[in-house]
């Protein structure tokens, strides 16, 4: 398939040179001057406001045209005034916000009856992020004046930003349309909403909603900043330069940092990083005093791996504006990168030319991760730099992190999201297994396939590629390349397949940034998954290459509907209805008896619960018979496996859970189980499978000291010392951890046989004597020496003998 | 050539059970294996008041486990207040009466099983009617003569005791496993040697420990110097280990901190883990055990004398010692398996 016939115009790359031109505005720029946020008419609603703005607004539009000498001096003129209200507002302009607290309390208590007061005072709360405080300023205003648009405002914000009830929420909003709104608070909700349209993809109602706010704005003589910002984005975001754009609100004020703000932002949500880079470098220069600005540089430069910069960036915002909890969340972070991670590149030794890969991983962690995680991230990237025919261009940077919540701030800022992975480019974070040492489902080798697939996605498509697509891949990757084969699909998504809640595909990111139900993301990634198993069938001979094709179609601008037409020949109506029929086909059957099916995987549960072996057994049978691919949490092969154990079936036991993991299950316990079964039965055969089993049980739970016990033991018996040295090397450092092994001497003791069977006798004295440290009393670690000691007299007698 | 080949024996192969087998030898009824030879180890178990049905079990299974233990180890005679007995008066007049018997080559193991409290001032160990004070415990301790004495309180609150037997240190100076310097050992050689579940007495939640604790007197997991007894150190740093496990699992902050503060807890056994065998007083197997019983004992001084040593020159007198030891193991071990074999199938 030719990509040409669907080209489109690509991202002039003009906007890199930005920042040079941009440095002439900056000189103009007082260094007291602070970001702050327009007063969207907050002060005319009532007669005090209208009085004290005469005094105030020269000060903000001086700011706003980008005089901020001017703007600075016209605020400290209001230093002097009378009304401690105008002295709040120019404190807080010139960046003192303790003096513009004491001075809102001092107005507030002058004026216990003003919304404006106390409305003001709760968005110098919400500056600092103390949204309840905010919040709790909002109603008190409400309470004084229930029809007071500027506190309705502030409450929606405070609401938003502070996680309130989305009750509160919705009727908040609510009662803000209806009330009569002044034009600049007007037009700044106008363009809230030409800002929901453009994050939703919706450029044609942006584009209108867009040129209706600039009429208003003109009709009304307001300032065209805003506006301009925004057409900046809609360029941006429909891949046309956005420089000119920016530059016609630079003519209106040479300060305008906003823009620029803006356009990384919008650059962020698509994952384009690099390009969020420049957008906020320009921003910074033009308004160094741009603290927000200086933080998401911060945080955009640590995705692109410029650490240093990431710090620089952080701790500047952070002498600006240290009430962020964003900005001291990652000032915490980096002081785990500077002094908890460590970083190692690949391959090594080192060849000519920069690493393929740099591993970040705790230091504690290192000893027991790096070669696990250093063969799977090489073999992935062998794997899909063929496939998707790119030559990294950069080393490609994979961190692991213990705390869940470091690895979510180090992506998104702020903890609490339940994520595994994130992936910005040439550079991904994850959990480490240690951030799920509870669980039995975290599979941390296939989180790593999936990364390392949006590596080369994202950079085949220059980020180009819509979502669903990237995932799709990623997920496809994971079930057919990856290091447990086979789709594993979680119950909730067969329900919403049953329920037929798959979205089209022309809905698809939709169902991943603005899910609508509980678990719709997860059912969007499936969706994605299996939309390319499907295409792989639909497409036959060289599906691969053909969805390589599609991907690289990207780049060149090409829509989804546009790319899924032109490699299937079909329609995006006639696709959704082919996809739909091809689940039929899958999973039709199952789906039908699917409530079947989880009546018998919960009658066996209950059983097992109730000690009822045989019941169990038999639900988990029939359970099976509708469908026997399910390897999630609850599988019937589980609670088969269990019943049988419990009934005494060591023979059936073992076929059980031999199948789970064939089918692609990976539960720690269940695997460990099985392989000692296996072990056993003793046949070379169950011992080869024994081993494999456990060998992928390292890419789920490679801090179980069991795991790389059984295997050493079995790879000394088998004579491969120099994995079983790794293993028992392994041992020995995660006897470092937390919970990990304390017993060392018979450790030790593993190693010098080890060293024997590599013909080191040294060695295997050194690690016998180690082991004989710790305990002197060990008999076979006492026998080894002295069988070792006898070696070396023999040897010496030997070499006498010779010499003679 | 291959050392493995060189060596004749396949390394890879699980050693015969026997050498894992520890031996004794009557000699007129004395079992002169224990670590306090000739000497009487009393081990005292007090369980408290469980409060509820849970920690009650909890507490019973606790005692039965350091009952075994005592049953484990030669020359221990053992003593446990429980249930309405267990009260301060009893618990005193017994001790009073301990003390007239007690020699000074006897020592004692206290295990305090329960729940206790600190006010601020004063430790309390919950039992029935007159609560038992840190001052009652450090009284009978530290007036017994004998020695040194072992207090295990894995109750709450416990590491309120610390300051009250070492009133001269704060809790900093802890002598524990990586600290035991001369210096500090001969500052504290004639205190006792104190365990408990918490580092102080504001830790007030019930513990763990004491489950870890007493269970580990009969895991081999906890013997980690291989000498197929259980020391004070190693059910601490197992017990310690596993409360640490169970937080960090449980992603909970730790509410208990286990202490350990005294002389020489590595030689204090608590329990043995292996089958009593007997040999004839002045038989080969009873010479044989005498002189492995002697080199052990210069292995040990050897280990205390580690910090004043050149490493190299530790570990050629360590080696040399072990050699020794292993040899007369591997004597040892061909009579045992004539004892055990008489047949002689398995030579």
């Amino acid at each position: 398939m030719n990509p040409s016939g669907i080209l489109h115009r690509k991202l002039p790359r003009r906007v890199m040179l930005s920042t040079i031109a941009l440095a002439f505005f900056s000189s103009q720029l007082p260094a007291s001057a602070a970001t702050r946020e327009p007063l969207y008419g907050a002060y005319s609603y009532d007669p005090l406001g209208r009085k004290l703005s005469t005094y105030l607004l020269p000060c903000e539009d001086s700011y706003r045209q980008g005089k901020h000498l001017q703007s600075e001096q016209c605020f400290r003129s209001l230093l002097e005034s009378s009304h401690p209200l105008l002295q709040a507002e120019a404190f807080w302009a010139l960046d003192d916000l303790q003096s513009a607290n004491n001075a809102m309390r001092a107005a507030q208590q002058e004026h216990p009856d003003s919304a404006l007061v106390r409305s003001r005072w709760g968005d110098l709360f919400m500056q600092t992020y103390q949204y309840q405080q905010a919040f709790n300023l909002y109603n008190e205003a409400l309470t004084l004046d229930a029809t007071y648009p500027p506190a309705y405002y502030g409450r929606v914000r405070s609401l938003q930003a502070g996680g309130g009830e989305p009750e509160l929420l919705q009727s908040s909003l609510l009662t803000l349309n209806q009330l009569k709104l002044n034009p600049e608070l007007s037009l700044h909700l106008r363009l809230e909403e030409v800002r929901i349209a453009l994050e939703g993809d919706m450029y044609d109602e942006a584009t209108i909603a867009l040129a209706n706010a600039r009429d208003f704005a003109e009709q009304e003589s307001l300032s065209l900043l805003e506006v301009i910002s925004l057409e900046a984005v809609l360029a941006f975001m429909r891949f046309e330069d956005p420089q000119p754009i920016i530059y016609k609100a630079l003519a209106l004020n040479p300060t305008w940092a906003e823009g620029w703000v803006e356009l990384g932002h919008f650059a962020e949500i698509t994952r384009r990083y690099r390009q969020e880079y420049t957008f906020l470098k320009n921003a910074v220069t033009l308004n160094p005093n741009h603290w927000q600005a200086w933080l998401d540089l911060g945080q955009t430069a640590l995705r692109l791996n410029l650490v240093e910069e990431a710090n620089e960036a952080i701790k500047r915002s952070y002498a600006g504006d240290a009430f962020n909890p964003r900005t001291i969340n990652l000032l915490r972070l980096l002081d785990t990168f500077n002094n908890t991670m460590v970083v190692s590149a690949y391959p090594q030794p080192p060849q000519a030319g920069s690493p393929e890969l740099e591993l970040r991983l705790d230091k504690e962690e290192k000893a027991v991760l790096e070669s696990y995680v250093a063969d799977l991230a090489l073999e992935s990237i062998k794997v899909y730099k063929q496939r998707y025919r790119l030559q990294p261009k950069a080393p490609i940077v994979v961190e692991l992190f213990p705390k869940h919540e470091d690895f979510v701030v180090r992506s998104v800022g702020m903890p609490g999201v339940g994520i595994l992975g994130v992936t910005f480019g040439y550079l991904f974070a994850m959990d480490s297994p240690s951030a799920h040492v509870k669980e039995d489902y975290y599979h941390w080798g296939t989180t790593l396939w999936h990364e390392m697939a949006h590596v080369f996605t994202l950079e085949v498509s220059e980020h180009l590629v819509p979502r669903w697509f990237s995932e799709g891949i990623s997920v496809w990757e994971e079930w057919n390349s990856g290091p447990v084969r086979g789709r594993k699909i979680p119950l909730s998504v067969y329900k919403a397949m049953a329920e037929d809640k798959f979205l089209s595909v022309s809905e698809l990111d939709n169902g991943f940034m603005r899910p609508s139900y509980q678990d719709q993301v997860i059912v969007s990634y499936m969706q994605a998954g299996l939309i390319f198993d499907f295409i792989g069938d639909y497409l036959g001979e060289n599906a691969e290459e053909k969805i390589v094709t599609m991907l690289y179609a990207f780049k060149e601008g090409a829509t989804s509907n546009q790319v899924l037409s032109h490699a299937t020949g079909m329609t995006i109506p006639e696709f959704d209805a082919a996809f739909k029929s091809w689940i039929t086909s899958e999973y039709g059957d199952f789906l039908e008896q699917l409530p079947k099916w989880q009546g018998e995987v919960e009658e066996g549960l209950q059983a097992l619960k109730e000690e009822r072996w045989a019941a169990a057994a038999a639900s988990a049978m029939k359970a099976l018979s509708i469908h026997d691919k399910y390897t999630e949490p609850n599988s019937p092969w589980l609670i088969l496996a269990r019943a049988q154990e419990k009934l005494g079936q060591t023979k059936l036991q073992c076929d059980s859970l031999l199948r789970y993991w064939q089918e692609g299950g990976y539960a720690t316990q269940p695997l460990l189980q099985l392989t000692r079964l296996l072990l056993d039965g003793n046949s070379p055969e169950a011992v080869t499978t024994a081993i494999q089993v456990m060998q992928e049980l390292r890419l789920a739970d490679p801090f179980n000291a069991d795991l790389h016990q059984i295997l050493g033991d079995l790879y000394l018996e088998q004579n491969q010392p120099l994995l079983a040295e790794s293993e028992f090397s392994v041992l020995l450092a995660l006897s470092k951890q937390t919970g990990g092994p304390r017993d060392l001497a018979p450790i030790h003791l593993n190693l010098a046989k080890v060293a024997i069977a590599l013909n080191d006798l040294t060695k295997s004295m050194d690690q016998v004597m180690t082991a004989l440290t710790i305990a002197p009393s060990y008999r076979p670690a006492q026998k080894l020496l002295l069988e070792l000691s006898r070696l070396q007299t023999e040897n010496s007698s030997n070499r006498g003998t010779s010499n003679d | 050539m291959a050392i493995e080949a060189a060596l004749g024996v396949n390394l890879m192969k699980s050693y015969p059970c026997v050498f894992f087998l520890r031996l004794l030898f009557l000699t007129g009824g004395i079992l002169s294996f224990s670590p306090q030879a000739q000497a009487t180890l009393y081990y005292v178990i007090l369980e408290g008041l469980g409060g509820t049905a849970t920690y009650t079990a909890n507490f019973s299974s606790q005692r039965s486990q350091l009952e075994a233990a005592a049953a484990s180890l030669p020359g221990t005679e053992l003593k446990v207040f429980l249930g309405e007995e267990a009260t301060r008066e009893v618990v005193r007049s017994w001790f009073e009466q301990l003390k007239l018997k007690i020699t000074t080559t006897d020592s004692l193991a206290l295990f305090l099983l329960g729940h206790g409290s600190f006010d601020g001032e004063q430790y309390k160990f919950n039992v029935p009617e007159i609560d038992i004070t840190g001052e009652d415990l450090h009284q009978i301790l530290t007036e017994l003569p004998g020695g040194p004495h072992l207090l295990v309180n894995t109750s709450s609150a416990s590491g309120a005791l610390l300051e009250l037997f070492n009133p001269q240190k704060n809790t900093s100076q802890r002598i524990n496993n990586n600290d035991t310097s001369q210096q500090a050992l001969e500052e504290l050689e004639s205190s006792v040697l104190v365990i408990t579940a918490t580092r102080n007495g504001n830790e007030k939640n019930a513990t763990l420990f004491g489950s870890f604790f007493t269970q580990a007197l009969s895991l081999e997991a906890a013997d980690l110097d291989k000498n197929l007894r259980v020391s004070a150190q190693e059910a601490f740093d197992y017990a310690n280990a596993q409360v640490e496990a169970v937080f960090k699992e449980e992603n909970r902050l730790s509410t208990e901190h286990s202490q350990l503060l005294g002389p020489e807890p590595k030689q204090f056994n608590l329990a043995r883990l292996d089958e009593q065998q007997i040999a004839t007083e002045g038989s080969r197997l009873a010479q044989l055990l005498s002189q492995q019983e002697s080199v052990e004992a210069r292995i040990e001084d050897l280990q205390r004398q580690r910090s004043t040593m050149v490493n190299s020159e530790y570990l050629q007198a360590l080696q040399t010692l072990i050699l020794e030891a292993a040899r007369i193991g591997e004597d040892i071990d061909q009579i045992v398996i004539g004892i055990d074999d008489p047949a002689g199938e398995k030579q």
